[in-house]
């Protein structure tokens, strides 16, 4: 018991990191989950942002206003042309568009060859181009119907029924709706549970391991086998009770708890956390001075999270980067969390946990053999 | 009269409640190796610190080189060399460098700083080890590394911290030679330790102190001659009645006596002829022993009786 | 005396391993890993077609050709690359495509009729495309079915209309050098590289404070002044700390060849900027106070981690919608002024914004050698 007791004395020295790791975490989830979801998985039409600066005030620049503000997000407000750059920059809006004066007139004489709609988007993103397809769809069939002889209010209105029907869309996926807010949340909780555990887990064990303290309690009278069941039991308390706090937190941020999904990720999240606590148990069996135990936390963290989509959409990242991913267990956490999210069961996302545990299994056995050899050589 | 290095008057230090120093004062002068004796936590590197103007203290004045010594004195520093209690060297430089540097503090000279850390490195006879990495010295090596950054630049004041603490007796001998020697050449020095046969073999002025106060101070002699001690008789006896040991104490001259673990410690005050006196007794009522013999007062004694006396004092 | 503390300060410096290790090791090893992530992202967004599925539930021979000739002639970037990369199958083998993302992004069906329809198995940025293309195509069907309806004598005049395209939209691009947004991450992991070059000036106050180190007490007894053994350190670990992020920049840049945009020499005295804004930030801590120098480390990898978390390390976005609702918080977060002085130099070359950002580097870093020189400046101490 002793040793157990000892454990948690340790820990609290990294109480300052604790905190930290604890309030970057909350923080990052807390500014995610207020900004709504994500505008990379949205059901239907992804809805961009807008700038539209109307110079005709026509008919027709109404017309094409309305049509896309059914779809997308036109921000109001005068910007300077460098806070323009800066939201197209970082995507926060996809086009910023000029409608210049007498662009109506010409459009209904069909004579635009001069007088063209100006669209400045971000040529890295690809939302700008999806924008002027819509604009570009929108004008082909009014300037179509008009020269069916239909007005320009027919026109219009014959071009929306036929814009906003889609129908001949289909998601096969069983669950079509998706309420974003408990994945945008708990995809980026294993940020939180890497570095908690790591920062609260990691130095402790290291501080026993260390070669003085551990010869001194290695001639003891402490049996070896209990002091190594006493400091498993204390890491997995540790794990246990970061992991529910942090379960506690991102339900409560979400809204939401208790439904058939919030457990499937729950058994994810669970079974990520043993595993971070089998790669840190492993972790402390090579000699590492525990002076580097806070950059390894930033390092192990911070690639784990990025090379398993933790950060990114794993749909973003490269392909290198994915064949690397697939062998940490982050990947197989977000690969769980995007069949949960497309609707499938406990069946279709065992396979994801399974290798998760593999990879601490397989990790654990790597760390205890080094362990045990460098007892050895210390022998 | 002889040139006063270091005086030390009324000096008051408190940390919160706790009285460090009392009104404590001290005078050492010139050419004096100055030991400074006393119980851990009696005040000794308080004492260091604050004539260093490390420390800022509340009350009193202490003067170094005759002149008020403050932080911003560095004419006083520069003829000032310290070696601290705790191993003051850098990890990151090997053993040249780091008494480079810290020479280098005080001598410009590229030339003449080379001579004295090459000086300094035969002095603590680390010629051996120059290219060595602090990590890579044992205890004793690294303790004589840091005398050596000490006393590079060959200060005319030494002040040396317990620099023997944790050492073996090979380098505690040649540390101790070397502070006979540094004092040969000239250099003053405060020496302050709780060995007190250190103490006794190097020192020519010592002073003890206790609870941050001066308790007592002379030479080695004169501190024995202060106390009420002047003889001990030890007897090792196998076997021995309590009412022979209270006997004994009834005897002339004789103020204490323990029996414990064989060996009976009779302390005297005074008397020519103690031993005899014992050896009397023991005839008179046929007593087995296997030896006794006679020992005068170490400084051992003077201290325990006189930090003892003190305790005893405080406690009433 | 001068120069030859510091002579002896930078030996410490370039010997301090550790501290060399993490400050160098961090952008190279992250910044390696970052390429592999983002590096093609950019280039995929724009040259990689598609990946669709086509499966005929029709034999109309007209149908199939028209919707065969209309697929295949979409195309991106005035024609050099192919919109969508089409593979004609059945349904069954493309729904088994489709299941597994990485083989197909969703399956065009064409119907007898003619109308296309279009199965995906989630929404993304590639099913969209998709999804204009069948949507497009279908509304062109219904306008010429309607026509046909109410104004036959028009329907050729729609139909030709249809088939000139022409473009109602003028096109312009985002100004600067490298539009990649992925290029915030890189900007983070400067600003974090920067940020902790603090945990080397650390070390000044400690090691001229009697009372934090011993080491500083023995400084303090020196007839040195405490300002040359400030001055000296902090000079010495500034240059550790530029040439080591200088180092990690040059990798990114010559190496992984990321094109951070603008100017190089400017690139290169902007990050030397930015690590006099970590190592002033490090001298500022480390003559707070005598607690532990562990307790301080704590303090300046918070500092560094939370700024950069704000700034947009671990989501790219961040900086953006911080920006958006409450700007104040990127004007004071150290690492995000040092990621915005790289982003300005891309975007907008070295103007007024940029210049903006350089002053508020110059001032921030004045502010925390100011302070920590008023903080040094004790003389004595009431325990040691």
């Amino acid at each position: 018991m002793i040793v157990f007791k000892t454990f948690f004395k340790v820990l609290k020295e990294y109480k300052v990191s604790l905190i930290m790791y604890l309030s970057i975490t909350i923080a990052v989830i807390c500014i995610l989950s207020s900004v709504g979801s994500g505008g990379n998985t949205a059901y239907s039409s992804i809805s961009q942002g807008l700038v539209i600066v109307d110079n005709d005030r026509s008919e027709v620049s109404k017309g094409l206003i309305s049509y896309l503000g059914n779809v997308n997000t036109i921000l109001e407000g005068d910007y300077t042309s460098d806070q323009i750059t800066d939201m197209l920059y970082y995507t926060r809006i996809s086009n910023y568009l000029v409608i210049p004066e007498g662009f109506g007139a010409a459009f209904l004489e069909g004579k635009t060859s001069n007088l063209k709609v100006e669209s400045t988007k971000n040529a890295g993103a690809r939302m700008g181009y999806s924008v002027e397809t819509e604009m570009e769809s929108y004008f082909r069939l009014t300037s179509g119907y008009l020269k069916g002889g239909y007005s320009f209010a027919e026109a219009d209105s014959f071009a929306r029924e036929s814009l906003a029907n889609t129908d001949d869309v289909q998601i096969v996926a069983e669950n079509k709706v998706a309420d974003e807010k408990v994945f945008v949340v708990f995809q980026y909780l294993p940020y939180g549970i890497l570095t908690l555990l790591l920062s609260a887990i990691f130095p402790v064990l290291l501080r026993f391991g260390s070669s003085l303290l551990s010869k001194r309690t290695g001639i003891s009278s402490y049996p070896a086998y209990k002091k190594q069941t006493m400091l498993t039991l204390a890491s997995a308390t540790t794990t246990g009770i970061f992991t529910v706090f942090l379960i506690i937190i991102a339900s409560s941020l979400s809204g939401e708890a208790f439904s058939d999904r919030w457990w499937l990720i729950i058994i994810d999240v669970l079974v990520l956390a043993v595993t971070v606590a089998m790669t840190i148990v492993a972790l402390s069996n090579f000699r590492i001075k525990p002076e580097a135990a806070s950059g390894i936390t930033n390092l192990v963290s911070l690639s784990f999270c990025f090379l398993g989509g933790i950060f990114v959409p794993l749909e973003y990242i490269g392909n290198t980067a994915k064949a690397i991913g697939q062998f940490l267990p982050t990947y197989w956490y977000s690969e769980a969390m995007q069949r949960i999210k497309n609707g499938s069961g406990f069946g279709d996302i065992v396979n994801c946990l399974l290798i998760q545990l593999m990879f601490g299994i397989m990790i654990l056995v790597i760390g205890l053999l080094v362990g045990k050899h460098n007892v050895k050589k210390a022998e | 009269m002889a040139e006063k290095i270091v005086e030390v008057k009324n000096l008051v230090k408190r940390y919160k409640e706790l009285i460090a120093l009392d009104n404590f004062n001290m005078e050492i002068e010139k050419g004096e190796v100055f030991g400074l004796l006393g119980p851990n936590g009696s005040g000794k590197t308080t004492t260091i610190n604050c004539i260093l103007s490390l420390l800022n203290y509340n009350n009193g004045e202490i003067k170094v080189f005759g002149e008020k010594m403050k932080n911003d004195r560095y004419d006083i520093k520069k003829k000032i060399g310290i070696v601290m209690q705790n191993v003051a060297v850098f990890d990151e430089l090997n053993v040249y460098e780091n008494i480079d540097y810290f020479c280098g503090l005080y001598i410009q000279d590229k030339q003449t700083r080379k001579q004295y850390v090459e000086d300094a490195i035969k002095f603590v006879g680390l010629e051996n080890f120059t290219k060595f990495k602090p990590k890579k010295l044992s205890g004793g090596l690294l303790r004589r590394l840091n005398i050596a950054c000490g006393i590079a630049h060959k200060p005319e004041l030494i002040i040396m911290d317990e620099p023997t603490v944790a050492v073996d007796p090979q380098s505690r001998n040649k540390i101790l030679e070397g502070i006979t020697e540094l004092n040969k050449n000239g250099a003053t020095i405060i020496y302050t330790s709780h060995y007190m046969e250190e103490v006794e073999q190097i020192c020519t002025h010592i002073l003890i102190m206790d609870k941050g106060k001066n308790v007592a101070e002379g030479t080695s002699d004169e501190l024995k001659r202060s106390i009420k001690n002047t003889e001990n008789v030890i007897v090792d006896i196998k076997k021995l009645d309590d009412r022979h040991v209270e006997a004994i104490g009834k005897l002339n001259h004789v103020y204490d006596v323990k029996y414990m673990s064989d060996r009976l410690m009779i302390k005297c005050a005074g008397g020519r002829h103690n031993i005899s006196h014992v050896i009397d007794y023991f005839a008179q009522n046929s007593i087995d022993y296997d030896r006794i013999y006679s020992e005068l007062p170490t400084l051992n004694d003077v201290f325990l009786e006189i930090t003892g006396t003190s305790l005893r004092d405080q406690e009433a | 005396m001068f120069m030859n503390l510091l002579g002896k300060q930078l030996k410490l410096g370039f010997r301090d391993k550790s501290n060399i290790f993490w400050t160098l090791m961090f952008p190279v090893l992250l910044g390696t890993l970052f390429y592999i992530a983002f590096g093609s992202i950019y280039d995929t967004f724009l040259q990689e077609p598609v990946k669709t599925a086509v499966v005929f539930e029709t034999d109309n021979p007209e149908v199939i050709s028209n919707t065969k000739s209309f697929l295949e002639g979409l195309s991106l970037n005035d024609g050099s690359t192919k919109l969508l990369d089409i593979s004609y199958l059945e349904y069954s083998e493309a729904e088994a495509l489709l299941k597994d993302d990485e083989k197909v992004n969703g399956i065009i069906k064409v119907a007898d009729t003619g109308r296309l329809s279009l199965d995906i198995y989630s929404n993304g940025v590639r099913s969209t495309i998709q999804q204009n293309v069948v949507t497009s195509y279908n509304q062109s069907l219904e306008l010429i079915e309607r026509t046909a309806k109410d104004h036959p004598e028009n329907l050729a005049d729609v139909i030709a209309g249809l088939q000139k395209d022409t473009s109602h939209i003028a096109a312009k691009s985002l100004v600067g050098d490298n539009k990649d947004p992925f290029l915030t991450y890189f900007y983070s992991l400067l600003s974090m590289t920067a940020l902790f070059a603090s945990l080397s000036s650390l070390k000044i106050g400690n090691r001229s404070q009697a009372n934090m180190s011993a080491v500083g007490a023995r400084a303090n007894v020196s007839p040195v002044r405490r300002m040359m053994f400030q001055a000296t350190g902090f000079v010495s670990s500034y240059i550790v700390q530029t040439v080591v992020l200088e180092i990690a920049l040059l990798y990114m840049m010559f190496v992984l060849k990321i094109n951070f945009g603008g100017d190089k020499p400017l690139i290169l005295a902007t990050a030397a900027l930015a690590s006099l804004v970590g190592v002033s930030l490090g001298f500022f801590i480390g003559n707070i106070g005598s607690f532990r120098i562990e307790k301080k480390e704590g303090i300046l990898v918070a500092v560094t981690l939370v700024g950069c978390s704000l700034s947009g390390l671990m989501y790219g976005d961040m900086k953006a919608i911080i920006t958006e609702h409450c700007p104040i918080v990127n004007k004071l977060n150290p690492a995000a002024v040092i990621s915005d002085a790289f982003y300005c130099l891309n975007m907008f070359g070295p103007g007024e914004r940029y210049l903006q950002t350089v002053i508020f580097m110059l001032g921030i870093s004045s502010v925390f050698i100011i302070l920590g020189l008023v903080l040094g400046r004790k003389v004595s101490y009431d325990s040691v």
